[in-house]
């Protein structure tokens, strides 16, 4: 069963005008448990689209289906969708408010109606899943570095035991070493969970390497949709949508433009093109 | 343009009933030396001391020990301030949190307005500004209206306006889209053309590789400078410090492991290229 299901949806900011919409006509499917990439440049509507998904904006046009069933039908439980459907914002340490660390990734599920005890619990496993350790539950978030700040952020969402995780950007900022072990987490959580997870990039060689299917918009349009070496193939329309293509991708187009026999198909990782290098130099 | 000699930063942290209880030392012992007109880049896992460093070198803080001069001037004599704010003009991560003006032209007009230029002055230095920044089609424009790249080239602009020696980047390109990050490098060889210094903080690798020279930051340290070359071919050493080499030199490492004889001095698309194919 698909998770979840976009069909024909158009969003317009301006009620008065449902013509100038933010997003166009966009349909896709998500499977439980894929792992989806969603990029496009600042503007084209990622943010827009992915508030859709639970709820928090509601579709001009066209319907939204999480596990078969339409969001919009009269009764839904927006409620229960954006427990199941977790959306985690840029920079989402800016979102933490309580006084204890524990106390503050507490707050979701306490407000699912779980008991202290229970949400405790869960807080306590969400704090592990995503590397935070006991040493600092008590203590102010605010008193945490950067990182460790998203982090509990990321937990706060978790432990509400999502069955989608939406991450818009979540390694903006951290350093590479942050970043890699960041998205080695996410990954982590998502063998171990099966969640599906929905993850807003800027970085072309992250999702590159991190991703089995990207979404593609422009303009508020999804332009494309496939796996990270068939969209990085189409490196001349990446570069008109000033998105580009992995730097490793590039330069091995350019070195078999300049005669090196490297094959036809598109690298999209270092480790692929280094065996590649290496065949065509034998 | 800046030098800082023995630099030591300590900041006081507080418990939640806001007493002073304990003190965190975030920059030890510092010695940097930024050259009038190179482009530098301060590269270093979160938490190293890149911005509180930044900070330093226009006088949003003062040295706990030893001395920052910006253009000469030693920046804890306060009677310098303004002029040392003036000749080092400073680019945030979040274009958002640095535009005031709810038009292009007067976000640009802003601070040599507030440094007391005449108005006749002031549509000079708008009209040059916006022009070297590529942002003279948006200049009746709201700034919420313009992409990432274009705010901080906006930002750029601003700077520019008050017409400084040195422009900081705090990782100015950390929330834009890659199209946003060439628009900023292309900026930032703008400012070089026309001899300023550029001192730039990022996690982008590719970024630094364009650098004249590289200061590596951790734990309030600078634990290792050099040019790009020096620093990205000893691979071991700066991933102990949480870097990685951009992936072209990342591919050359390993090729280099098998047995490949190239040069360890490669850092760029081109150079593999001409290194692979044309030698």
């Amino acid at each position: 069963m698909s998770s979840i299901e976009l069909k024909n949806v158009s969003y317009s900011y301006d009620p008065d005008h449902p013509e100038d919409t933010t997003i166009e006509d966009i349909s896709f499917k998500v499977e439980q448990g894929e792992i989806v990439g969603l990029i496009g440049q600042t503007g084209s509507g990622k943010s827009t689209l992915i508030q859709h998904l639970n709820g928090l904006l509601k579709a001009t046009k066209g319907d939204i289906l999480y596990g078969g069933k339409s969001i919009y039908t009269q009764g839904y439980k927006l409620q229960t969708l954006r427990f199941e459907v977790g959306l985690v914002f840029q920079y989402p340490e800016y979102q933490l408010f309580e006084t204890t660390v524990l106390a503050d990734v507490c707050y979701g599920p306490k407000n699912q109606g779980l008991s202290e005890e229970d949400a405790r619990a869960r807080a306590r496993e969400a704090l592990g899943l995503v590397g935070v350790g006991e040493k600092l539950y008590e203590k102010s978030p605010f008193d945490l570095s950067g990182g460790q700040k998203r982090r509990v952020a990321i937990a706060g969402v978790l432990a509400m035991h999502p069955q989608v995780l939406i991450l818009d950007e979540p390694a903006a900022g951290l350093d590479p070493e942050g970043r890699e072990e960041f998205l080695e987490q996410i990954r982590q959580i998502h063998d171990r969970t099966g969640m599906t997870v929905i993850l807003v990039s800027h970085s072309m060689e992250d999702v590159a390497r991190f991703v089995d299917r990207l979404l593609v918009m422009n303009k508020g349009k999804l332009i494309m949709d496939g796996t990270p070496k068939e969209i990085f193939s189409r490196t001349e329309q990446m570069n008109e949508i000033g998105l580009f293509v992995p730097q490793v991708t590039f330069l091995m187009q350019e070195l078999k433009k300049n005669g090196l026999p490297v094959g036809d198909e598109t690298v999209i990782t270092v480790k692929e093109a280094v065996e590649k290098i290496s065949e065509a130099l034998q | 343009m800046i030098h800082a000699k023995s630099l030591t930063y300590d900041y006081e942290t507080f418990d939640s009933e806001g007493n002073a209880d304990g003190v965190v030392r975030a920059l030890d012992d510092i010695s940097v030396d930024i050259e009038h007109g190179k482009f530098v880049a301060i590269l270093g896992r979160n938490g190293s001391g890149k911005s509180t460093l930044a900070k330093q070198m226009n006088a949003l803080l003062l040295p706990t020990s030893g001395t920052v001069w910006v253009d000469g001037k030693d920046t804890k004599n306060q009677d310098d301030l303004w002029d040392i704010r003036q000749s080092a003009g400073m680019v945030f991560q979040n274009p958002d949190n640095q535009i005031v003006g709810t038009v292009v032209e007067e976000d640009v007009g802003f601070g040599p307005e507030n440094m007391g230029v005449p108005t006749e002055e002031i549509w000079v230095r708008v009209n040059k500004c916006l022009k070297r920044m590529g942002m003279e089609p948006f200049r009746y424009e709201s700034p919420n209206a313009l992409s990432g790249g274009q705010k901080q080239r906006l930002s750029i602009a601003g700077i520019l306006a008050m017409e400084p020696k040195c422009v900081i980047m705090d990782e100015p390109t950390a929330m834009l889209d890659p199209g946003g990050r060439r628009e900023v490098m292309k900026a930032i060889k703008d400012l070089l053309a026309e001899h300023l210094s550029v001192v730039l903080i990022t996690h982008y690798m590719e970024e630094a590789v364009e650098a004249d020279y590289i200061y590596v930051m951790d734990s309030g340290h600078v634990v290792m400078t050099g040019t790009p070359v020096e620093i990205f071919s000893d691979t071991e050493t700066i991933k102990k410090y949480g870097l990685q080499p951009p992936q072209v030199v990342q591919v050359v490492d390993e090729l280099i492991k098998k047995g490949v004889p190239l040069n360890r001095n490669i850092l760029t698309t081109e150079e593999l290229v001409q290194a692979l194919c044309h030698q």
